[in-house]
């Protein structure tokens, strides 16, 4: 007999797959709790078409696990990793924790790792990335753009409150979810809709580089268009159920993303990888704005003392900078801001 | 005859008591006597006229020689406040009540500190060898911060009752107020109180009376105030040792009156209490004040019984209080004399303004609650006129002000009554002096306009080369201690730079010291420590000496090179090197570290004084990791940026927060 989350999880897929147009072959990653119990149910996730699995080993210590409050032990964990492996050949990862000293958990993070690049998560590197992803269940979060943002059924209200404009995204049926970058690129995507904002004139009329020293006015606008939608999902099963049946999904709280926001996120995510911020996936979020431009004179001391490099290709950090992220980012993120200020 | 019971002096003393939190923190304070006499005062007067036009004595049936005014000195816990009530009780302005209890005594941290706790003033009857005497119990602020105000307070009595208890002894506020009555030419009334208690001495401490103020043990009467003991010979002795006021006062000379006390009440403004020295003062009299020139209409004339009781008229040497719709306190300064318009006379001797001592910054915890800290400051001032204020600016902590006191207790408590009308945290600075500098050069004498300026900031402290000569603040400090800590209070005033001027036994255990200390160095903590170092048993009292010459110098810190202001501060020359090492360690365990080395300096003009060095980031373990949840992330990462922005302060690539600077200048 299936067990229940497992039938959950066929029905959801089968109706992503009407809807959406699931590419064959996508990754369809589960994160799992390496317990005795989830073990077990591994065949059947696959059987309801779950193709890839993240499982939150967080320790191979007992004690911190004890510490974690774990439902699992260091047998159980190593346990899962060999049935996922034997399941899911190529397609296992597993969640770590770093920087726990034994005493308190205050300061930690969490970071995955596969042994091979295929067997790398592709909506993880997506983070690095600033891309597109909707994480279903309770806690999970999303970054999507709506399929339909209906302009025409904007209220006055609505309307008023959207003084910066926004774009309409028709997602294709047939966009690869894997190079969703291009749909952002081509401004042939882009559609606006509503007559009423200007600013939507002035969106089709700036192509990547060349006009951007006319009307500044409008290149400030343009980083706060929306873009895309920051979705999380109530974060215990009980409400995460309770909205789900509500209302049809368990998103407790979405906010809206201005290119300005979005391009944050990518700087925060992307300096932590070795190619940093290239310039290329920054031009998907602030076409008219390339890094150089940005960053170029303001980062005094950080480029002298050779914790970051500045280039045309883009900025990433160098050995010593990457081992001191956290303390430089808030300057980069200061720097962004005021930029576009 | 006199007066129906009225409990609510009593009843609103409990209310009062329930209101003021009992603080166990070192170093702060319940609010203070004067505020607690003030409320105390203002809550009464709902007793209004109805109540008293029957009772209200008939003040012009007491000729001259047949007023006493004087007040009661003694250490808090020595039975000031007991006494004053059994006084009222026994003179019937009160009804004997088992439920009269001192809530004033009790008022923790004003016995831990030892300050003289306020009674009340009050006016009562007492017929004694068949004459109707009227007594005048003038209160006094009772602590050497308010020095200059209880000499005037005391100038306005004929004597006191020196009360002392009779476990204790004498305490050095005892003394500090004895010299004080003594120098006024007060008569003396010495009385022991508590004889009731077991471990009463009253032998030794008559011994230590007449040690310390040749007082003749025949003459002191002994008491107890809680049981009633002998309370009616105090009053006797009052009537006979205390000269009538018929020699300061004329009765046919135009109105003088002698302001020795005023608060202020929301709904009459500010209500004055006088001792009428020439002349009488009746309601719709148009009086002056000597010292500000203004004129007003008095519309209410009473005296204390305790509560405000309404007479239309007050005579030659009574003591009573008029409302005149004066709605700042600070026309209505202590030591003031009013007289009628027209008729414009002597002034009476030694007006003077009350100068501050010890100054602090005061800043709000965030920008955001400026205007609130503004209004609540501007509130407690209209009360407290002796605190002087002046706007600061610092670049660490922002806007703020600088408040001068007369004291450090003054400090205390109008700090702690500003957090509770404020409502949140307040930064208070270090304390500071005021300095004193003789400064050449055409474009410094320019600058500060004159030759001698007093710099109460160390930011606006001269070049070294334009000063000629800098002088601090001495005071005179009275110690009074068990011998077993003497070595240790000896060593700790040598090590603020004091010097012994004396040193007696008052009897066979306790020994009293006087000692000439500058008062930059006991304004921070001396009192703390001293009280540390004697678990308690030594007690401390100081009175300004003015200015005097001494060798300062500016301590500057520098991070990396580069100067921070706000942090600087005065020091004598011969502490400079210990200051700085201090402020050079705390701010190696206070400020966070960067991506570089810091190395943190004190110097003096161009002199290194003490160094150390912060260590730069290494390594951030979490640098690279992070698992999916990039909102969590973001969330830090915006904080963080803020942060930058507002809380920290760059000197070069050095950031500096806040709450480093909070750490290194708060008190």
């Amino acid at each position: 007999m299936e067990s229940d989350v497992a039938y959950v999880f066929r029905k959801v897929l089968k109706a992503i797959q009407s809807k959406a147009h699931l590419l064959e072959g996508a990754e369809v990653s589960l994160e799992v709790n390496p317990t005795s119990l989830e073990t077990q149910t591994l065949r059947e996730f696959r059987e309801a078409g779950i193709n890839r699995v993240s499982i939150g080993v967080q320790s191979l210590h007992a004690a911190t696990l004890k510490l974690l409050n774990r439902d699992h032990s260091v047998k159980e964990a190593k346990n899962c990793l060999q049935a996922a492996q034997n399941l899911f050949p190529g397609r296992v990862s597993i969640d770590l924790m770093f920087g726990l000293p034994h005493h308190n958990t205050e300061r930690y993070e969490v970071s995955n790792f596969a042994c091979n690049q295929s067997a790398e998560s592709i909506h993880n590197k997506g983070y690095w990335q600033g891309q597109q992803y909707i994480g279903i269940g309770p806690g999970a979060h999303s970054r999507v753009v709506p399929q339909v943002w209906k302009s025409a059924e904007k209220t006055t209200k609505q309307r008023d409150a959207d003084h910066v404009g926004r774009i309409v995204k028709d997602i294709s049926v047939k966009s690869d979810i894997r190079s969703n970058t291009s749909s952002f690129h081509s401004s042939t995507n882009e559609i606006a809709v509503s007559k009423n904002n200007n600013n939507m004139t002035c969106l089709t009329h700036v192509p990547a580089a060349k006009h951007r020293s006319e009307d500044s006015l409008c290149i400030s606008t343009v980083a706060h268009h929306v873009i895309r939608e920051a979705r999380i999902n109530a974060s215990d099963p009980a409400s995460w159920l309770q909205e789900t049946l509500k209302k049809g999904n368990g998103i407790r709280k979405t906010e809206p993303q201005t290119r300005l926001v979005v391009a944050s996120e990518y700087l925060a995510s992307g300096l932590r990888t070795r190619k940093g911020v290239t310039a290329e996936q920054w031009g998907v979020f602030l076409p008219h704005l390339s890094p150089e431009e940005v960053f170029v004179g303001e980062l005094g001391w950080l480029e002298d003392a050779g914790l970051v490099h500045l280039s045309p290709e883009g900025l990433r950090a160098t050995e010593e900078g990457l081992v001191l992220l956290d303390a430089i980012l808030p300057h980069l993120y200061n720097i962004l801001y005021d930029h576009s200020r | 005859m006199f007066l129906s019971p009225r409990l609510l002096t009593r009843i609103h003393y409990k209310a009062l008591s329930s209101l003021i939190p009992f603080r166990n923190v070192r170093g702060k304070v319940s609010p203070a006597t004067r505020w607690v006499h003030v409320t105390a005062n203002r809550c009464c007067q709902s007793q209004g006229p109805k109540d008293s036009t029957s009772d209200v004595p008939d003040l012009s049936t007491f000729p001259l020689q047949c007023i006493r005014n004087f007040s009661i000195i003694a250490h808090v816990d020595h039975g000031k406040s007991t006494l004053a009530d059994r006084i009222l009780e026994i003179t019937g302005a009160i009804k004997a009540d088992t439920k009269n209890k001192q809530v004033l005594d009790k008022l923790q941290v004003e016995r831990e500190r030892g300050i003289t706790v306020k009674a009340q003033t009050a006016s009562v009857t007492y017929k004694y060898r068949g004459k109707e005497y009227l007594l005048n119990l003038i209160d006094t602020p009772g602590h050497v911060d308010f020095t200059y105000e209880v000499s005037r307070s005391l100038s306005a009595c004929q004597g006191v009752i020196l009360l002392v208890d009779a476990n204790g002894g004498v305490q050095a506020q005892t003394v500090a107020n004895f010299y004080l009555a003594f120098t006024n030419e007060l008569a003396i009334i010495p009385v022991l109180n508590k004889i009731d208690l077991k471990n009463a001495d009253p032998e030794a401490v008559k011994e230590q009376l007449f040690t310390l103020f040749e007082i003749n043990p025949d003459d002191v009467l002994q008491i107890s105030a809680k049981l009633g003991m002998g309370v009616t010979n105090v009053l006797e002795a009052v009537i006979e040792g205390v000269p009538s006021p018929a020699e300061k006062c004329t009765v046919d000379s135009p109105l003088r009156l002698f302001l020795f006390d005023s608060w202020f009440d929301k709904y009459k403004g500010v209500v004055c209490l006088v001792l009428v020295v020439d002349g009488c003062l009746k309601k719709g009299d148009q009086i002056m004040s000597s010292h500000t020139g203004k004129l007003y209409e008095v519309k209410d004339v009473g005296i204390l019984a305790p509560n405000e009781v309404p007479t239309n008229h007050l005579y030659t040497g009574q003591v009573g209080y008029f409302t005149a719709n004066i709605r700042n306190t600070k026309e209505a300064l202590v030591g003031d004399t009013f007289y009628l318009k027209g008729e414009e006379c002597e002034p009476l001797p030694g007006f003077r303004e009350t100068k501050p001592l010890v100054f602090a910054g005061v800043y709000p915890m965030d920008q955001s609650e400026h205007g609130q800290l503004k209004a609540a400051i501007e509130r407690l001032c209209l009360n407290d006129r002796s605190v002087s204020v002046s706007i600061e600016t610092s670049s660490a902590l922002g806007q703020g002000w600088r408040l001068g006191f007369l004291g450090l207790l003054h400090m205390d408590v109008f700090n702690q009554r500003l957090e509770q009308e404020h409502g949140a945290q307040v930064i208070m600075t270090t304390p500071s002096v005021p300095y004193k500098i003789q400064v050449q050069g055409a474009k410094a004498i320019q600058h500060y306009r004159g030759e001698e300026v007093i710099i109460n900031n160390p930011v606006l402290w001269p070049d070294p080369q334009n000063i000629v000569e800098t002088s601090e603040t001495f005071v005179r400090g009275t110690i009074i201690t068990p011998v077993t800590y003497l070595g240790d209070i000896i060593g700790l005033c040598q090590s603020r730079r004091g010097v012994q001027q004396s040193i007696r036994n008052i009897d066979n255990n306790r020994i009293i010291m006087h000692y000439k200390l500058p008062l930059n160095e006991i304004v921070v903590d001396f009192y703390d420590i001293l009280k540390s170092l004697s678990s308690g048993y030594a007690t401390f009292d100081y009175e300004e000496l003015g200015f005097e010459l001494s060798y300062l110098v500016k301590l500057d810190i520098l991070l990396n090179g580069y100067a921070v202001p706000e942090l600087s501060t005065i020091v004598h020359s011969s502490k400079a090197r210990t200051e700085g090492k201090r402020v050079v360690e705390k701010l190696k365990d206070t400020l966070p570290r960067q991506m570089f080395k810091i190395a943190v300096q004190a110097a003096v003009g161009g002199n290194i004084l003490a160094r150390g060095d912060i260590k730069p980031l290494r390594k951030d373990v979490l640098a690279k990791c992070y698992g999916g949840d990039i909102t969590r992330k973001m969330k830090l990462l915006r904080r963080q940026a803020e942060g930058k922005k507002k809380q920290m302060k760059m000197y070069g690539n050095i950031e500096v927060p806040r709450e480093t600077f909070i750490n290194l200048l708060k008190r």
